[in-house]
């Protein structure tokens, strides 16, 4: 079983970055074997919408930085976890520039997946997703908005399954670590 | 919401050149120029490729009485360098300042509207956060199809979205939110989803095959 684990803290204070380090010590607890990106320390340029992944490099992009290394994790990935400063209720830009180069995981034709037109998959293991929101409080607004997200982030790459969660620091470190094992022994089932 | 005078229209487009974004953006601004709101557009590359591009999109949003953001969908998202842009407006305003009109408009590339919801909701959200005060949303789908034309110049292809930007700038004059009709105006499809997939799907295959690449499009270069 593997993981492949975004980290989206937006610098080196955030407590992303705690909550970070309870998720994969978590995985690799119960048996997983992660690769852990932490985006801000990582060159990775935006997507330019070039559609070169489609049409000049089927599933490969143009761009020299870390994203093409990123992309090949996903592909043989069984679990993909999104870890977010809970950013308007989504994602930061941090992650957000990882996941607009992701493109190449899809083929530029489509199909019908859960009564929606969306591209066909590249690869055909799609990863389940869980997604992380990190906030200083419990906002309930904004936790909605979250699963919706990552309930649509699902649905894009054909995930079988998908779970979301906000974490809060306010709730202190071991109920942190009870809701990540928790999160991770619901992700623990398989395809 | 009071009779605004000027708009500050932002574009979320990540490409150069000519983007469908832009085409939705100039048509808003027209349809808002007849109705007396003078509109200020910036394009979100170049109020990120500089301090002062992004002190001038603060300084656009301070004088403007209302804020539009216009952007493609991105993974169901919106793209990351729009977020930047919401991330560094939601920090320059710290959730002060006046609260002013945000109203944001999406273009997808699959047809669906409602495949643009969580970016909607997303943007609420940033209204909510940053301080400003949600004036709806509207979204629709093919986007890809405009490919950064004057929307007027697509005939009934762009029907419905020009009726719903239509609407909307009429509101928007009259300082209202975006009516519920421009909402449902500018999701509706012109063809239903079975028919438009072998369309799609036949304009794909003709442009791999220009692109060269038909026989590798599904190639897996990180296959096991």
């Amino acid at each position: 079983m593997h993981a492949l684990v975004l980290n989206g803290a937006r610098d080196a204070r955030d407590f992303t970055n705690e909550v970070c380090e309870v998720v994969t010590s978590a995985l690799e607890g119960s048996g997983w074997e992660t690769d852990c990106y932490t985006l801000h320390e990582i060159e990775i340029a935006d997507c330019s919408g070039c559609g070169a992944c489609a049409l000049k490099t089927p599933g490969l992009c143009v761009l020299p930085d870390a994203a093409n290394e990123i992309m090949s994790k996903q592909a043989c990935s069984d679990l993909f976890v999104l870890l977010t400063p809970l950013t308007f209720g989504g994602y930061s830009s941090q992650l957000k520039k990882v996941l607009d180069r992701t493109m190449g995981m899809c083929v530029p034709i489509y199909r019908f997946y859960r009564g929606e037109l969306h591209h066909a998959l590249r690869y055909p293991h799609p990863a389940r997703l869980l997604g992380i929101g990190v906030a200083p409080v419990y906002d309930e607004a904004g936790a909605r908005v979250f699963d919706l997200l990552v309930g649509r982030t699902a649905r894009n790459y054909h995930s079988p399954s998908f779970a979301s969660q906000v974490l809060t620091k306010d709730r202190g470190a071991d109920h942190l670590r009870h809701a990540v094992e928790a999160l991770i022994s619901q992700m623990k089932t398989g395809r | 919401m009071n009779e605004p005078k000027r708009a500050f229209i932002l574009t979320g487009s990540t490409r150069g050149g000519r983007t469908t974004s832009q085409s939705v953006g100039e048509y808003l601004a027209e349809r808002l120029a007849e109705r007396g709101v003078h509109s200020e557009a910036i394009r979100i590359r170049e109020a990120l490729r500089s301090e002062q591009g992004g002190a001038d999109m603060l300084a656009a949003i301070e004088r403007a009485d209302v804020f539009v953001l216009v952007f493609p969908l991105f993974i169901s998202n919106l793209p990351a360098m729009v977020i930047r842009a919401l991330e560094i407006i939601s920090e320059h305003r710290n959730g002060d300042g006046e609260r002013k009109p945000f109203i944001a408009i999406c273009q997808g590339g699959y047809p669906e509207a409602r495949q643009s919801e969580a970016a909607l909701a997303v943007c609420r959200q940033f209204a909510r956060e940053a301080g400003f005060e949600w004036a709806g949303g509207l979204a629709f789908g093919g986007g890809s199809v405009i490919g950064g034309q004057p929307l007027e110049s697509m005939g009934a292809m762009t029907k419905h979205p020009r009726q719903a930007l239509d609407m909307t700038s009429e509101a928007i004059a009259r300082g209202q939110p975006v009516p519920d009709q421009a909402v449902e105006t500018m999701a509706k499809l012109l063809l239903p989803t079975w028919l438009i997939l072998p369309i799609l799907n036949a304009v794909m295959v003709l442009r791999v095959r220009q692109a060269g690449v038909l026989k590798r499009f599904r190639a897996r270069p990180f296959a096991e």
